[in-house]
């Protein structure tokens, strides 16, 4: 059922909404291309929700533009916009068995009976449902509501199908099958994806594309790898993936010349301790303070020594569970990083963050 | 927690006492004397046949019935309207006009029915089935109002806005998810409204004429002269139309809307 490779494509330019003095979504611009799947990151509150309900005609923006292929969206109404949505508690019709919640967008348009009966046993096998037909919403577990929902809105062949954070209900091995399969279904489909999570390793291992939000602003919209190994802002380094963050000040003891100002990030799996440390072109001395040993790898902090009160900030290593040896809690020991391995934030785009 | 004996034995008595006036009143009915007694000396239909055989009594249960039927319906529609139109107010708003509607419960029904027989006398309405209705309507809509605002309190607003994003015009999103949804709530809205406009005593004594009685008071008067069976056979057949009614609509929509109407906030098939 793939359409065409040229719908889908959304842009969003400079759209903003305030409720009173707050503001929800401010001046957010994005590209999306047609059959891309982007994320939406960020903490609770920043205004990913209402981002999406902007997009689905929900709520209007107070400025700024939205347009999908073209078409100008300002003005017309939710059912008008050839955009689906899978709603964060699903909405599933609880008077409707699961064939006829699939079939509800089917009978609004229109359609035959054979054709509807057609779509809907299709749309069924195509998120593995075949055999529930029949069944009452209330028989089924959530992982198989999930997929009522997104066979409902698939169906229709929408342009955009919106997600609001539709895994954050179910358990963690049910929420890693279904991310595969969403993404498998994605790419099936060709359908661009919108889809907005708090969780943001579900962000990086799904998405083409992750835009990250902080207080209503956008923060970065890139690819995962380069939002993690390229962050653009203290908050993008802090939000996603763990990071020592360190200023000019703080690194030059190190011997590390920065730019006044400027932020330094370097990435756990970029340190090392112990021995290895040894050829490191910057080392720090200090004391094991904790070790969290999690089979695969073991992540470490390091309290550094001789340095300055205030600037005495922990560091944190992740090393492969192998490297550990003899390293505890209270052991002295070396660590070491390359600082051409970390990312460099210039003064002028440090935002957000602590 | 363990019920003790003397919780047991007030739950025995109640047990027993409920059905008793059933009983009594079913038992009586079948006396072939003419004074109410229980239990009967023997059996005969001779009261059901004075009930069925006499216009004035047939007059006055048929203008209840409609009586009943219209309240019911009116009520009901105009709950839905406010139910709806009250769940997008603001709180405050909400807050001052389902105290309005639910008033009626508060006063003495003798006190209402004196500002009644006041204004519809001056209205022009007194002793007429309009001034009735207009006392019924306002007895009534306690009792149809809360069933209906539970069962679209306890609808999802994200269900029309699916339907919406479906394809749905607001209007298909009301009719195909919002009213099949408030079902439950609109039968128990109509079933409390035709029994209590149905039942009312004490303010329609006050609004009646004349030319114009309604049932349970025409029943009233009639004990005040002489306590006949007749009054017995009568209320018997209420008693039995009341049961089917409740059976009817536990075919259609299930009495369970009578338990949880009183849960605010959980939806009835979760
Ligand atoms: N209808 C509304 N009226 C007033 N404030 C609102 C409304 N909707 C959202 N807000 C506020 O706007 C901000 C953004 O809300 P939004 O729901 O978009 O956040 P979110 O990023 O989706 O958060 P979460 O991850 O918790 O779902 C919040 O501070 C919220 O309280
Ligand atoms: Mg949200």
């Amino acid at each position: 059922m793939p359409r065409s490779g040229s719908v889908g494509h959304l842009e969003i330019d400079s759209v903003s909404r305030s409720f009173g003095s707050l503001r929800a979504v401010n001046a957010v611009s994005l590209d999306i291309a047609a059959g891309e799947f982007i994320a939406f990151l960020g903490p609770s509150g920043c205004g990913k929700t209402t981002l999406l309900r902007i997009i689905a005609g929900f709520e209007a923006a107070d400025s700024g533009r939205l347009t999908l292929d073209g078409r100008v969206l300002a003005g017309l109404p939710p059912n008008r916009r050839d955009v689906g949505m899978v709603f964060q508690n699903l909405a599933l019709f609880p008077h409707l068995t699961v064939a006829e919640n699939v079939a509800f967008g089917l009978e609004l348009r229109r359609k035959g009976t054979a054709e509807i009966a057609r779509q809907v046993e299709e749309a069924l096998a195509l998120v593995a449902l075949d055999g529930l037909a029949g069944r009452r919403i209330q028989q089924l577990s959530g992982g198989q509501r999930q997929r009522v929902a997104l066979a409902r809105a698939l169906v229709l062949h929408p342009a955009v199908l919106l997600l609001d954070e539709p895994l954050s209900a179910l358990d963690l091995k049910l929420r890693r099958q279904l991310q595969g399969e969403l993404k498998a279904l994605q790419r099936r489909t060709g359908t661009t994806f919108v889809f907005v999570t708090h969780d943001q390793e579900e962000a990086l291992s799904m998405a083409d594309r992750v835009a990250v939000f902080n207080r209503g602003g956008l923060e970065q919209f890139d690819t995962p790898q380069a939002l993690y190994g390229r962050p653009a802002t203290r908050f993008v380094a802090e939000f996603v993936g763990d990071a020592n963050i360190r200023s000019a000040a703080q690194l030059a003891p190190l011997g590390l010349s920065l730019p006044a100002g400027s932020l330094l990030v370097i990435r756990p799996e970029d340190c090392v301790v112990g021995t290895a440390a040894a050829a490191a072109p910057v080392r720090i001395d200090g004391v094991v303070e904790a070790v969290d040993f999690v089979g695969p790898h073991a992540r470490l902090r390091v309290a550094p020594d001789g340095m300055p009160a205030g600037t005495t900030e922990p560091w944190l290593a992740l090393l492969p569970g192998a490297a550990l040896d003899g390293l505890a809690p209270g052991a002295r020991a070396t660590l070491g990083f390359d600082p051409a391995r970390a990312a460099q934030l210039p003064a002028s785009q440090i935002r957000g963050g602590a | 927690m363990r019920t003790g004996f003397p919780t047991r034995a007030l739950a025995a008595l109640l047990l027993v006492l409920l059905p008793a006036p059933l009983v009594i009143v079913i038992g009586s009915s079948f006396s072939p004397r003419a004074v109410l007694g229980f239990p009967p000396p023997g059996f005969s239909w001779r009261w059901y046949v004075e009930f069925l055989g006499t216009p004035s009594w047939l007059v006055a249960f048929g203008i209840s019935a409609a009586l009943a039927l219209v309240s019911a319906v009116l009520t009901t529609l105009a709950s839905i309207g406010a139910a709806l139109a009250l769940r997008r107010a603001p709180a405050r708003l909400r807050g001052i006009a389902e105290t309005a509607i639910l008033a009626p419960l508060l006063f003495p029904h003798a006190a209402l029915a004196i500002g009644f027989l006041g204004w519809l006398g001056m209205a022009g309405l007194g002793g007429s089935f309009a001034g009735m209705l207009i006392a019924h309507l306002v007895l009534c809509a306690p009792f149809a109002y809360r069933p209906v605002a539970v069962s679209l309190a306890q609808i999802d607003s994200s269900l029309p806005e699916a339907a919406t994003i479906l394809g749905a015009e607001p209007g298909q999103a009301f009719r195909r998810v919002v009213l099949p949804l408030l079902r439950p709530g609109i039968a128990a809205s109509l079933l409390f409204g035709f029994i209590i406009s149905f039942d009312e005593v004490t303010v329609s004594m006050f609004l009646v004429g004349p030319e114009f009685t309604t049932l349970p008071v025409a029943i009233y008067a009639r004990l005040n002269d002489s306590a006949d069976p007749v009054v017995a056979a009568i209320s018997s057949i209420l008693i039995l139309l009341t049961a089917g009614l409740v059976l009817l609509m536990d075919r259609l929509v299930g009495l369970r809307i009578f338990v949880d109407i009183e849960e605010d906030g959980r939806h009835p098939s979760a």
